[in-house]
């Protein structure tokens, strides 16, 4: 179908405007019949007066969702707020336990990310196909990326004995507060000897021996920051597979041509939700990685 | 050509720019800004860390500064709240004030249970620790000491009839069966 050049068409004659906006650009195929009679663009509910109309509001619905998702959040960041103000060393002595280095590249990730969904948009609203189709693709690669990163950081505090909570391992020979007396760690290739040690060995592996450093490591309430931290990162990456999904179906449809300067709606909103989940992480990377 | 323009389809008939296309600088300056203070943030942090600046109780609210910097370039920017303005501005502004007073009012009661004559709250970890201790101090009591007897014999003074013997503790017999009921 030629159908998907109309919007070009309608860059090429502004001049040639219906009454209810972009209906008379001459693309019968494209148009359905209202109710009231009239010829409308296929994509502009009848129940609105104008593809402007119908953008505004589902912007405007857009950015109500937006602002749930920034609640959503906003909880865990009162949780993060008010544990730190209880327990201001456990936190600054934790915190050293993430890698600043990888989370400064993811922030650069995603703020990259930002920069070429943002760019996307433009490229829809210029009627460029090729800008908008490679900045989503490229989008959904900064967003694995991302991803990737997240899970190296996390298999490796896996690997250290770092779980959340009351499943955090502490540093062998200490004195739990239940009075018992954490094992020592069991290298990973005689672990059948230690199976019966219980979690206190689930951080044997490669790196076990290394890198559990710091006070933290023999303070019972260790497990709280990193409870907050998996959970809030946790939550957050899974924004990011969603979002990737999202982009992913919009780099789909916009390789078939379904998005111009006349309609490009869903776009705009995902790319809205984007820079919510980039502004989450510029949030959480000090939170976590620096301070 | 399009630069920070208003798309040339819509413009006619809204009279307004929700559709305001970002132009090239615009793009790049926003980005660039947003790595400089990624950049300064990082460097600010690890500086502190080897001791160099010393930012001290600082170090918290110049973190956040920067972070709110970097988060209002991106909504007044790349999420175009610079131009849209109006409803989705006010959406955005209210789901930020909503988070403000929910944080402030949380933290007035979390934040000085300490102060004033009040029970504060116990780590459950506190708790733990003295349940456990608890625990083992029964334990340690049961070994050592013998119970008395729930049953202690009768007074001879008041019962000089009673039989001397301490009473048998019989376990309860199985229920009787049912009486068969009556004509």
């Amino acid at each position: 179908m030629a159908s998907h050049s109309t919007a070009s068409l309608a860059v090429a004659h502004p001049q040639v405007q219906g009454v209810y906006g972009h209906d008379e650009h001459g693309h019968e195929d494209l148009m359905l019949i209202g109710h009231d009679g009239e010829p409308h663009p296929a994509h502009l509910q009848h129940h609105f007066v104008s593809a402007e109309q119908q953008f505004s509001a589902s912007k405007l619905g857009m950015w109500l969702f937006l602002v749930t998702e920034i609640l959503l959040f906003g909880g865990l960041f009162v949780a993060y707020t008010i544990f730190r103000a209880w327990y201001p060393e456990l936190y600054a002595e934790a915190s050293t336990q993430l890698d600043t280095v990888m989370g400064a590249i993811n922030t650069l990730v995603l703020l990259t990310s930002s920069l070429t969904v943002a760019w996307a948009i433009r490229g829809a609203q210029t009627d460029n196909q090729k800008v908008l189709f490679w900045n989503l693709v490229i989008t959904v690669a900064l967003a694995g990326t991302f991803m990737v990163v997240k899970y190296f950081e996390y298999t490796h505090k896996f690997d250290l004995g770092i779980y959340p909570g009351e499943h955090f391992v502490l540093e062998p020979g200490t004195t739990t507060v239940t009075g018992e007396v954490v094992e020592p760690l069991v290298p990973a290739a005689e672990g059948g000897a230690g199976a019966e040690a219980g979690h206190a060995e689930a951080g044997a592996g490669d790196h076990g021996a290394h890198a559990r450093e710091g006070a933290i490591f023999s303070d019972p309430r260790a497990g709280i920051f990193f409870a907050i931290y998996y959970v809030m990162t946790g939550i957050h990456g899974l924004h990011v597979i969603i979002g990737m999904v999202a982009i992913s179906i919009l780099a789909w449809n916009a390789r078939r041509g379904r998005y111009s300067s006349v309609y490009y709606t869903p776009v705009e909103n995902v790319g809205l939700y984007w820079h919510v989940v980039d502004i989450i992480w510029i949030f959480l990377f000090p939170l976590m990685y620096l301070i | 050509m399009h630069d920070d323009a208003h798309a040339p389809t819509h413009e006619e008939h809204t009279g307004h720019g929700a559709h305001h296309v970002l132009g090239r600088d615009t793009l790049l300056k926003t980005f660039g800004a947003l790595v400089a203070l990624t950049v300064l943030t990082v460097a600010l942090a690890l500086l502190e860390r080897a001791g160099v600046i010393p930012l001290g109780g600082l170090s918290v609210p110049v973190a956040l500064g920067i972070a709110g910097a970097k988060a209002s370039l991106v909504a007044a920017y790349f999420m175009g709240l610079k131009y849209d303005g109006g409803t989705n501005l006010l959406a955005f502004v209210g789901g930020v004030a909503f988070l403000v007073i929910f944080l402030t009012f949380t933290y007035l009661d979390t934040g000085f249970r300490d102060t004033f004559d009040e029970q504060s709250a116990v780590p459950v970890d506190i708790l733990r620790a003295e349940e456990a201790a608890l625990l083992a101090r029964q334990d340690s009591l049961l070994r050592t000491a013998t119970p008395p007897p729930l049953v202690s014999l009768p007074d001879t003074a008041l019962f000089p009839n009673a039989p001397m013997t301490p009473p048998v503790v019989t376990t309860p017999a199985a229920p009787a069966p049912a009486p068969a009921p009556q004509e």
